[in-house]
């Protein structure tokens, strides 16, 4: 059913209905937007890269294939934009390291609790393809199938790469002492 | 040494969920591996803390800015497809119309048309570029002798010195070429004035810093300037870089600040600024360059000292302000909040104001830091009447002025907490009319 809604507002979207895109943006940028934060720890890169995952949906919708899920579409677009924007991060980082400390903490702005920003801080210490994982799998609620696919590994991969993310992951919150 | 076997159990147990018979075998190993308990326990607060991370919500206006993003690209596919305007929503912000009306705000242009002087300035130095060293193989080389066809009479072979092999092979490149070719840059070519420049002394000795010959040499310099998005922003703005790069006060700022200038054109964000794609479009939504020139307001505030000093003693913040991201986003998908903001005479005067510029110069860092929150762009697009009543208050505007530690205070975490809290906002814009009243 929700399939079916999605190809709808597809082919409204592709016909130049600018409402339908709105309920695309309505629909979606919500988990767009956590998996971008999630991965950058900054709340307002997460806004720029949910920003610059729309566009490229609405630039390459045609290129859509409706015999997959839409949704796993746009999070792939949205996986990539924030490795993407990770890496450009640490390019700036190694011009400008001025310009990169003063990115600020998103939890010193938006409350979140110590626990919340130590396991944050936690995910932070993995390597992007590690944290990448976690995120899809406990905070992105994604399956084994569908990281698979956005990953372009086996499920078994993905089942073993969660392992090892895990166990450093483990390690990290234990060092922060949540463990 | 925990087996994997209990290892991946152990992971199924704390993530997925297993049945009766995994978690009697499960239970029967943990009774008898204490280490193996330890990891179990570990799991399940992992578990735990996963489940009670709640999702990060949103800003609240972030569909709106998505939607104005992409009706731009709408609008700027159709301008590509020479399909018509008619379209376009009545009253969609984003894109400023092609003549008249208010457009892009004055001030996003003024900006703008800095950042595409200066990538004017790359290219047109990189055909015209005289070598510091005389030694040095003159002369028409490689694609310079193509180059040279497409130019007007004031530059004579002798200007076009060319070592570097990177940059002949740019030479060569078709889309140089296109840009060569163009109308406009033959027109900055042959322009008395801008031939003057190039001629000035001062001018010359900024071209013969060995700091910009790095510059030309770098192979990223060749990359970016034969990228297609910058060539698609200089091609559309190549008029406003004629006419900036042609105006005395281009002329005078480059001769007073030759150093500040190479600054600037050698830093290594420059290019990756000029290139990105959201600059690009914003430079591509910089119209109305006559008008803007014509403005007496913007040549005040063009001409006035303070401002070439904001540019010389801080290039890099300056450069910072520009590649902010975030401050182009918010001009951008705010664009008819700010085109209304800046064509207010209240506003102008407030910008053109020489102690704004001073504070600008010394605090431009923090100021783009400011003005990149998007909790400042909401309070102002909620309320822009109200936002430019509260600056048209003379005595208001001299207060601030006279505060010099006044960015540093906006800066600060703290005062942009205090102010993006919703009932003080609200409380403070509902309280605006009475203050300028």
């Amino acid at each position: 059913m929700v399939e079916d809604n999605d190809r709808l507002i597809v082919r409204e979207c592709l016909e130049g209905s600018e409402r339908a895109f709105a309920m695309l943006v309505d629909k979606y940028q919500r988990v767009v937007f956590n998996v971008a934060y999630r991965m950058t720890s900054d709340y307002d890169a997460a806004e720029d890269i949910t920003q610059s995952v729309f566009i490229k949906v609405f630039e390459n919708l045609r290129s859509f294939d409706p015999r997959y899920r839409l949704f796993s579409w746009l999070y792939r677009i949205a996986v990539n934009e924030s490795l993407n924007h990770i890496k450009q991060a640490r390019r700036n980082e190694a011009l400008s390291p001025t310009m990169a400390s003063s990115v600020k903490s998103p939890d010193q702005s938006y409350g979140e609790t110590e626990l919340r920003h130590r396991v944050q801080e936690g995910l932070m210490d993995l390597p992007p393809a590690q944290r990448l994982l976690i995120v899809m799998k406990h905070f992105g609620n994604r399956s084994y199938k569908e990281i698979a696919e956005t990953m372009g590994i086996s499920e078994k991969k993905v089942k073993s790469r969660l392992f090892t993310a895990r166990h450093l992951l483990r390690d990290a919150l234990t060092k922060r002492g949540v463990l | 040494m925990i087996p994997d076997k209990y290892v991946a159990l152990m992971h199924k147990a704390a993530f997925d969920g297993i049945d009766e018979r995994e978690r009697s075998e499960l239970d029967a190993y943990l009774a008898r591996d204490p280490e193996a308990r330890a990891y179990h326990a570990d799991l399940l607060k992992m578990s735990k803390a996963f489940a009670e991370t709640p999702e990060v919500e949103p800003p609240a206006n972030l569909k709106k800015r998505i939607l104005n993003l992409v009706e731009a690209r709408r609008a700027e596919l159709a301008r590509e497809n020479g399909e018509s305007r008619s379209k376009r929503k009545e009253g969609g912000i984003v894109v400023a119309e092609a003549s008249g009306g208010r457009g892009v705000g004055r001030r996003t242009g003024w900006l703008i048309g800095v950042g595409v002087a200066v990538v004017a300035i790359v290219l047109i130095v990189a055909f015209t570029y005289q070598s510091p060293s005389e030694d040095s193989t003159r002369g028409t080389i490689g694609g310079a002798e193509k180059a040279s066809k497409y130019r007007a009479g004031q530059i004579g072979d002798a200007d076009v010195v060319l070592e570097n092999p990177e940059f002949q092979q740019l030479l060569q490149n078709d889309q140089v070429q296109d840009l060569i070719r163009s109308p406009e840059f033959q027109a900055l070519m042959s322009d008395t004035k801008f031939t003057e420049l190039l001629h000035d002394a001062a001018f010359m000795a900024l071209m013969s810093d060995p700091k910009f010959t790095e510059l030309m040499s770098d192979p990223k310099m060749a990359d970016f300037l034969s990228n297609q998005k910058y060539r698609v922003a200089v091609n559309s703005e190549s008029k406003a870089a004629v006419e900036l790069l042609s105006s005395a006060t281009m002329a005078q700022m480059m001769r007073s600040h030759a150093t500040a200038m190479v600054q600037l054109l050698s830093d290594a964000r420059l290019p990756q600024l000029l290139s990105d794609a959201r600059f690009t479009e914003l430079a591509q939504q910089a119209k109305q360059p006559a008008d803007l020139k014509s403005n007496t307001v913007f040549a005040a505030i063009a001409s006035d000292a303070k401002y070439a000093q904001m540019i010389a003693s801080e290039p890099k913040a300056f450069l910072a302000m520009m590649a902010s991201y975030k401050l182009a986003a918010v001009m951008k998908s705010e664009a008819k909040m700010f085109a209304e903001l800046a064509s207010d005479p209240a506003v102008m005067a407030f910008m053109s104001e020489p102690r704004y510029a001073a504070v600008m110069a010394s605090h431009a860092t923090q100021m783009a830091q400011v003005l990149s929150q998007p909790k400042l762009a909401a309070a102002m697009e909620s309320q822009p009447r109200a936002m430019v009543g509260f600056f048209s208050e003379p005595k208001l505007r001299q207060a601030m002025m006279a505060e010099t530690k006044l960015p540093q205070m906006m800066s600060d975490a703290a005062f942009i907490q205090v102010m993006s809290e919703p009932k003080l906002r609200q409380a403070f814009l509902d309280a605006m009319p009475k203050m300028t009243r």
